[in-house]
């Protein structure tokens, strides 16, 4: 049953996670698979022993639809079979094929990655777990992508939410969660040794070995390392912002009994990054940019237990520690999490599954400030609780089924907040799906929104322009409305879409207080203060579209397009600012090309292409990102990638964001050649 | 947490352009490639691979003699409803034995129907109607397969499931054992699970 990564995302996935062998299915990928030779008799395997059969890898376009249509929620699933053929060597990389998440890099180890608008570094309306362990960092509102590494191999699925997920997930799903599912240990049994280097990924490789401790117990055990190089700033010169991380992790699976299961899961990890930062200076006054070495590490350690009463009813435990270290480039700090969760399911007669739970949550924090930006206080500990419950009611059998949810949690700096959520779903016929759904979700203020103190500019005179958090800070609340559409017209194609309008209060807004002067400092200053606030309300609308359609035997294309339109406005007029930037800085359409061709001789052949609006308030200009893959299968076991990424220009700037602690880099074109092995 | 803005250097429009050219170029090549690449209906789907596995549940298993008329009768395989196989259950098994009996294919609408399989196959489509199948089968000599959850556990025979997109199986061999069904040693010994019956281990 299922594991808290795999913990229903809203009221409506429900179904899609009632049990494991269920959610294998949904694993599978959308298209043919490299595991035979293109030489085998494809219409007839009776030839073929039984053993071999069962070596081989099979996949459909129709199961993954089938199991996502009573799926009553914007979901994407990323499957391994996508992530092989993506030449991605990282997680924001590969979250590109997303329709409707909108990806982009602002330098060498830094991501804006949102759902659905409000795209920052950090982006606070989306939620990330891996394997269940939220890596959204409560000090800025947002996920460290650069931190977030997972062996792409040792990936089961990434499942990607649009729209709000509060009522399972809580606070700050509020436009998406992210959900990063690992293998099973015994899923990945023997020796994997992945190596590769280029222009940009300059050297990675992943060493792993599986085995079993016990008849009952598998394990998995690696390390795996990433260098990548520097990219020019926006004037051409070395940015500065390499990046390297060296990883070590193991996973463990045990069946301690017929009906109970432990999983026991960690990772350690260190490196560092560069990042150039804008400086503020006083003697004379002015504002410089200097390169900061960040030094980056943690782990985490987490155990989760599941327990099978019966076949309608079983219990999940989990806990994990989390702890990091960073000393910039945005700030220094050392935060230690742990979490309890506690969920039951039960299936209440013949039409109610029902879940519930409770967790716990202890986050402490201790920041250190530097003369450009300081946290008050610079040390917090805060505890969360939180209680959610769900029932998928089946209004007829395999037809139409109600989802109805809630989520109530106490946040940071405000009380609790209740998050509930009413989906239906309707399938008039076995390949088609209607769902609508109406969810209220919060973002709760993070630490830098109430206690932040920054310099943003040192003017002559001197003054400075200062950013203050604000203890009053509330939570953001939406109401999103979501319609969609999902069929499977024929075995060949499927096609999924929706629609949403999304209806915010209380977001975050940047106001200008009065000016004063400051005696205390050498010399005085002129101090512009400018701090946060709840001033901003309004709606978001969009289309998300995206089509799997497997042209030939050998040839799959899958198109993507998304559109989405920002209509906010402030209490007063000196929030225009706020909302021009909050409004500008999301691509209006992004689409997108998938091609993946499997070749003869064990070559396949893979293109994606990502076209992106451009971000008036960032004077970005849109883009076209062209990726391609070629891949070569040497033996059974054996694979070799050669990838170009960002074909079709030399550099290009993605994200220019005004307030963003780190400098924006042109991203290069680049290639690598990685070989992967198994035995 | 600063404020700066920067255009982007200008763009080399022409070097993109022929870039884009070669790109079309290739693109063109192996599309060609692929084209006449040899003509295969479909790439080995699940089904396919699921229609081999019948054959082989088929050739491990034994019937009681007196389920066939005589020696050559034909074993008969049936889908339930809709035809997940979508043709690739006849493909695979048209034209071949095992032992002295032709192989065929039927696919059934009617419940009441499935009495005259040696081997019955339903797929989720009709996840529905498999406790009437089970019911209305009693212990008669034929081979439930199924693929949806908790098949092999709910009293059917071998219930198919994915693993890691590689397609494993049990067993309830109480089921079999009752319907006077013999299922050889290798196939259980294959199987993920093997359910209930009288076997030693």
């Amino acid at each position: 049953m299922p594991e808290r990564s795999q913990r229903p995302l809203n009221s409506a996935s429900r179904t899609l996670f009632s049990s494991w062998r269920i959610l294998i299915l949904v694993a599978l990928a959308s298209h043919t698979v490299m595991g035979q030779t293109p030489e085998t008799p494809q219409k007839d395997l009776t030839s073929t022993s039984i053993e071999d059969l069962m070596n081989m890898e099979v996949t459909s376009v129709s199961k993954k639809e089938q199991k996502l249509s009573q799926v009553a929620a914007a979901i994407f699933v990323i499957a391994q079979e996508d992530i092989r053929r993506s030449g991605a060597t990282n997680i924001p990389d590969l979250l590109r094929m997303v329709p409707g998440l909108d990806v982009a890099q602002i330098n060498g180890s830094t991501w804006a990655i949102s759902a659905r608008g409000f795209n920052l570094q950090f982006a606070n309306k989306l939620l990330v777990l891996i394997d269940g362990r939220a890596v959204y960092s409560p000090l800025f509102g947002g996920v460290n992508w650069d931190t977030q590494d997972v062996p792409l191999e040792d990936i089961e699925r990434i499942e990607v939410i649009r729209g709000p997920g509060g009522a399972v997930w809580g606070a700050n799903a509020v436009n998406g969660v992210i959900n990063i599912i690992t293998k099973r240990s015994e899923e990945t049994p023997g020796m994997l040794v992945t190596g590769g280097g280029g222009t940009q990924a300059q050297g990675f490789g992943t060493v792993q070995y599986g085995g079993k401790i016990t008849g009952s117990t598998g394990y998995r055990i690696f390390t795996s390392y990433q260098n990548s190089n520097h990219f020019p700033d926006l004037n051409g010169q070395d940015a500065e912002d390499g990046w390297h991380l060296l990883h070590g992790g193991f996973r463990a699976d045990t069946k301690l009994a017929q009906n109970d299961s432990l999983t026991t899961q960690g990772d350690v990890y260190t490196g560092s990054e560069g990042a150039t930062i804008v400086h503020s200076t006083f003697f004379p006054p002015g504002n410089v940019n200097v390169e900061k070495l960040a030094n980056l590490s943690g782990g985490n350690i987490l155990g989760r237990w599941n327990h099978v009463f019966s076949s309608r009813c079983d219990t999940t435990l989990q806990f994990y520690f989390d702890e990091y270290h960073r000393d910039g480039p945005n700030a220094t700090d050392v935060r230690d999490t742990i979490d309890f969760d506690f969920q039951n399911h039960l299936v209440l007669g013949a039409r109610q599954d029902f879940i519930w739970g409770a967790g716990y949550r202890r986050d402490i924090d201790d920041t250190e400030g530097t003369v450009d930006g300081a946290f008050v206080p610079a040390d917090s500990a805060k505890q969360f609780f939180s209680l959610f419950a769900q029932d998928q009611i089946t209004l007829r059998p395999n037809r139409a089924y109600l989802y109805v949810g809630t989520k109530l949690q106490n946040s940071y700096f405000t009380g609790f907040d209740v998050q509930p959520s009413v989906h239906i779903a309707w399938t008039p016929s076995t390949h088609r799906t209607f769902w609508a759904g109406i969810s209220r979700a919060s973002r709760t203020p993070a630490r830098r929104d109430v206690g932040l103190v920054a310099t943003v500019a040192a003017l002559p005179g001197p003054a400075e322009v200062v950013l203050l958090g604000n203890p009053n800070m509330k939570s953001e609340h939406v109401i999103a409305y979501e319609v969609g559409y999902r069929a499977q017209p024929t075995d060949r194609l499927s096609l999924d879409v929706t629609m949403f309008f999304n209806n915010y209060h209380d977001l975050e807004s940047a106001d200008q207080l009065p000016s004063f002067f400051d005696p205390n400092p050498v010399p005085p200053l002129l101090v512009h203060p400018t701090s946060f606030g709840n001033d901003l309300h309004g709606t978001t609308e969009g289309f998300e579209a995206s089509v799997n359609w497997k042209a030939t035997s050998r040839w799959t294309l899958s198109p993507g397009y998304s559109f989405l339109q920002m209509h906010l406005h402030g209490d007063s007029s000196d929030d225009a600012t706020s909302v021009a930037d909050a409004e500008g800085s999301n691509p209006r359409h992004q689409a997108q090309l998938r091609s993946h061709f499997e070749l003869t001789h064990g070559f396949a052949w893979d293109a994606n292409a990502y076209f992106v609006g451009r971000l008036p308030a960032q004077f970005v200009p849109s883009y076209t990102r062209l990726d391609t893959q070629f891949t070569w299968r040497l033996a059974e076991r054996m694979e070799l990638h050669l990838v170009g990424q960002n074909l079709l220009r030399d550099h290009h700037v993605e994200f220019n964001d005004q307030f963003q602690s780190v400098n924006s880099s042109q991203i290069k074109r680049s290639a690598y050649a990685k070989i992967t092995w198994q035995f | 947490m600063k404020t700066r803005k920067s255009g982007t250097r200008p763009r080399r429009e022409h070097e993109s352009r022929r870039r884009l050219g070669i790109l079309i170029l290739a693109t063109w090549a192996s599309l060609s490639i692929a084209w006449r690449a040899p003509a295969q209906a479909n790439p080995p789907s699940e089904y396919t691979v699921k229609a081999a596995f019948l054959f082989h549940f088929a050739q491990f298993a034994e019937w009681p003699p007196n389920t066939f008329k005589d020696a050559n009768a034909p074993l008969i395989f049936c889908t339930l409803g809709e035809d997940e196989f979508h043709g690739a259950l006849d493909e695979s098994i048209s034209g071949k034995t095992i032992g002295n009996r032709p192989l065929r294919a039927e696919h059934l609408k009617l419940l009441q129907e499935v009495e005259g399989c040696q081997v019955v196959f339903v797929g989720v489509e009709d996840k529905k109607r498999i406790p009437a199948l089970l019911a209305s089968l009693k212990d008669a000599p034929v081979l439930t397969v199924g693929e949806t959850e908790h098949f092999a556990q709910e009293g059917g025979m071998i219930g198919l499931f994915l693993e890691e997109n590689k397609i494993r199986f049990e067993i309830n061999l109480g089921s079999a054992e009752r319907a006077k069904l013999k299922i050889s040693a290798k196939l259980l010994a294959l199987a993920k699970t093997v359910i209930g019956g009288s076997r030693g281990n």
